[in-house]
């Protein structure tokens, strides 16, 4: 009786086999920094001894006979017997790279076997340079540095992250019962006295306990930041050498907790950054020289916990951004008309534009371009803030502000019509009353007038294709985005509350244009989250006629 | 008849292996040990442990030193140990086998090498 190799199997073992491979880029960069003593090569032989005997298991042939032979070559590095010279360090460097690419392709959807033969070949090249094979007593020298090597996790469970997001679902549910319960509890005790105060003292109870429940699982869900970050000093090493340049990575604030979610979703823009600062960012050494800076640029990429925020920023030393440029290519493409002025500080935040940066606009506005609509989309999937400041000449300086968590947020419960609707309390910059005669008609659409300033104007009820029981005296939510305002009608606020976001089946959310997702009220009733970036969206392309066809 | 297993293996991939391959058996307790510390801890805490499957490299106690402390309890030196081996490791599955085990299975074992190997130590 045999068994599958299941997907479960797999995950596990990608899983881990990401965390051998991160051992080893870490071993490789530290080798080239700082030389490769007998001790660093002996610590990376205990996790490729491990991936050799996984790989074998899952039936991955080919792997595993590769990191053999990288086995023998860090082996025969710790006895001396083979120098890690330049060009030695950058086959293994190659051989890295070439392994992390056949595990993923081999775990991917498609189970491909890539080849891995003309990169095992260098290696067996390198074994056969050493000047004596690695004999017995290599053996159990392994045996020791392992041992001290390896770090004890006993005391660790591994639990299918999807577990996590049921449990704070049902957490969240509780939270909701809890807030119906208090108020029910109010109501009984004054009606009857005799139970009321131990009533109340024990839904105080279970409401403190539920509250740090919550607390808890937050606390489960959140990872060290080290797993984004712990990538990119590879990142950085290879693309300055592609580029002929020289740049030092410095990392802080690694340990800097933040959701699972969060750290998904994050490397992805933050990689586009980065590139974007080896590559147009810093300059070539020679250049660097001219200006009086020292030949070796720095990025500086930092993490930090502020309030229920996590801020991540990134510093380059390079050429900065030039706004006088990126002016005179914004007016190119349309994004500003002519007589409209800008600010230096406000003229750089066009780069994140979309449509700002397209491949010919990359290299002549002193080189800034590539990707970064795709970081503003991936903020904005976050609910973060992105923000750039540049000193010309001296380097620039991105912002990143991230809530902790993806799955709680803070919203504003307001009432269009008969439904409720939630809008993240990020977003929202104040609310009024206003009445009709408020309302000014601006090519065919309303605007509204606040204090000095005329705000485009949505009524939800219309948008989302209610009947409108917009009475003559109601309120207008203003949010923002960036620097840009959009007011909406709605008939009540019905005040701020923490919600669980229920992600909405991607069947469904897909032609939903403006919701992000849904709660639950205590009622049990479904309360949709606007996405309040598509409804600038909305407004824009389609004048504030509705697009959004279905019902959540 | 109720089989109760101790697996010592520094990697989580093998372990759900064991517990793949040996849900064949019905009465059967998988006891499980990331090193040779944490298995002798399971070895004090667990009454009647049949068998143990031994890895040897691991972090913080090998198999080979799990295996010498083993043999020094009056208590553990009947139990059973059943090495799995690495391939080019061979010098340490037959100094293992000197110093007491019962048998090997070499990574990447079949289901069906560890269930023929479990079945003659521990009856069918």
């Amino acid at each position: 009786m045999e068994f599958e190799v299941s997907a479960e199997l797999v995950s596990i073992y990608l899983e881990d086999a990401r965390e051998q491979l991160a051992v080893l880029d870490d071993v490789l960069l530290r080798s080239e920094r700082e030389g490769a003593t007998p001790e660093l090569m002996a610590s990376v032989l205990g996790p490729l001894h491990t991936l050799k005997g996984n790989s074998g298991m899952i039936g991955l042939v080919a792997v595993k006979d590769f990191v053999h032979r990288l086995e023998e070559v860090f082996a025969r590095c710790r006895d001396g017997v083979l120098a890690l010279e330049r060009d030695a360090l950058d086959q293994l460097f190659e051989a890295a790279t070439a392994l992390r690419d056949a595990i993923e392709a081999a775990c991917g959807p498609g189970r491909e076997q890539k080849d891995l033969a003309a990169s095992q070949a260098a290696l067996a090249a390198l074994v056969a340079r050493s000047s004596a094979p690695a004999g017995p007593r290599a053996a159990t020298a392994a045996a020791g540095a392992e041992a001290a090597a390896g770090p004890a996790r006993s005391s660790m469970v591994r639990v299918d992250f999807s577990k996590l997001d049921h449990l704070l679902n049902l957490v969240g549910e509780l939270i909701i019962y809890r807030t119906k319960l208090s108020e029910l509890a109010r109501q009984v005790a004054e009606v009857l006295p005799g139970v009321g105060p131990e009533l109340l003292e024990a839904v105080h109870r279970v409401s403190g306990a539920s509250t740090q429940l919550q607390e808890t699982i937050m606390d489960v869900r959140m990872l060290p930041i080290r797993h984004v970050f712990e990538r990119f000093p590879r990142l950085v090493r290879d693309l300055a050498r592609q580029q002929g340049k020289s740049v030092e990575l410095v990392l802080q604030g690694e340990d800097t907790r933040v959701d699972k979610a969060v750290i998904d979703e994050l490397g992805e823009p933050l990689v586009h950054l980065i590139r974007n600062a080896v590559d147009h960012g810093i300059e070539a050494p020679a250049v660097r020289k001219l200006r009086g800076k020292s030949e070796t640029g720095t990025l500086l990429l930092s993490a930090a916990q502020e309030s229920n925020q996590v801020v991540i920023t990134l510093i380059d030393d390079g050429a900065g951004i030039d706004a006088a440029s990126v002016r005179k290519k914004a007016y190119e493409r349309g994004l500003l008309q002519a007589g409209e002025t800008l600010s230096d500080r406000e003229a750089i935040q066009l780069i994140f534009t979309e449509g700002f940066s397209t491949a010919s606009a990359v290299t002549d506005v002193s080189g800034r371009g590539v990707g970064l609509d795709v970081v503003v989309r991936s903020m904005e999937r976050l609910n973060a803030l992105i923000e750039a400041e540049t000193i010309p000449g001296a380097g620039t300086k991105f912002t990143l502000q991230l809530p902790l968590t993806l799955a709680i947020i803070s919203v504003l419960m307001v009432d269009v019509g008969a439904d409720v609707y939630a809008l993240p309390s990020g977003a929202v910059v104040e609310t009024l009353r206003y009445a009709k005669r408020d309302l000014v008609r601006m090519n065919g659409r309303d605007t509204l007038r606040v204090r000095d300033r005329i705000v485009p104007f949505v009524h939800l009820a219309e948008l989302f294709g209610r009947a409108g029981a917009e009475g003559d005296d109601t309120y207008a939510v203003i949010v923002g985005r960036g620097e840009k305002r959009l007011g909406l009608s709605v008939d009540r606020l019905r005040g701020q509350q923490d919600v669980v976001i229920k992600a909405l089946d991607p069947v469904v959310s897909n032609p939903v244009v403006g919701i992000a997702g849904a709660t639950i009220l205590g009622d049990g009733r479904v309360v949709l989250i606007l996405d309040v970036a598509s409804l600038f969206e909305s407004r824009r392309t389609r004048g504030g006629k509705s697009r959004v066809a279905a019902e959540a | 008849m109720l089989r109760k297993i101790l697996a010592v293996d520094d990697s989580a991939l093998i372990h759900q292996m064991y517990k793949l391959f040996l849900s064949r058996y019905k009465n059967c307790k998988l006891v499980s040990a990331m090193n040779g510390l944490e298995a002798l801890d399971k070895l004090g805490q667990e009454e009647g442990i049949d068998l143990v499957l031994l890895d040897i490299n691991m972090p913080v106690m090998n198999g080979l030193e799990f295996l010498q402390r083993v043999q020094k309890e009056v208590a553990y030196k009947d139990i059973p140990v059943i090495i799995i081996s690495t391939e080019g490791k061979e010098e340490d599955t037959i100094r293992g086998l000197k110093m007491g085990a019962r048998g090997y299975v070499k990574k990447p074992f079949q289901a069906s090498e560890l269930h023929s190997l479990i079945e003659k130590i521990t009856g069918p």
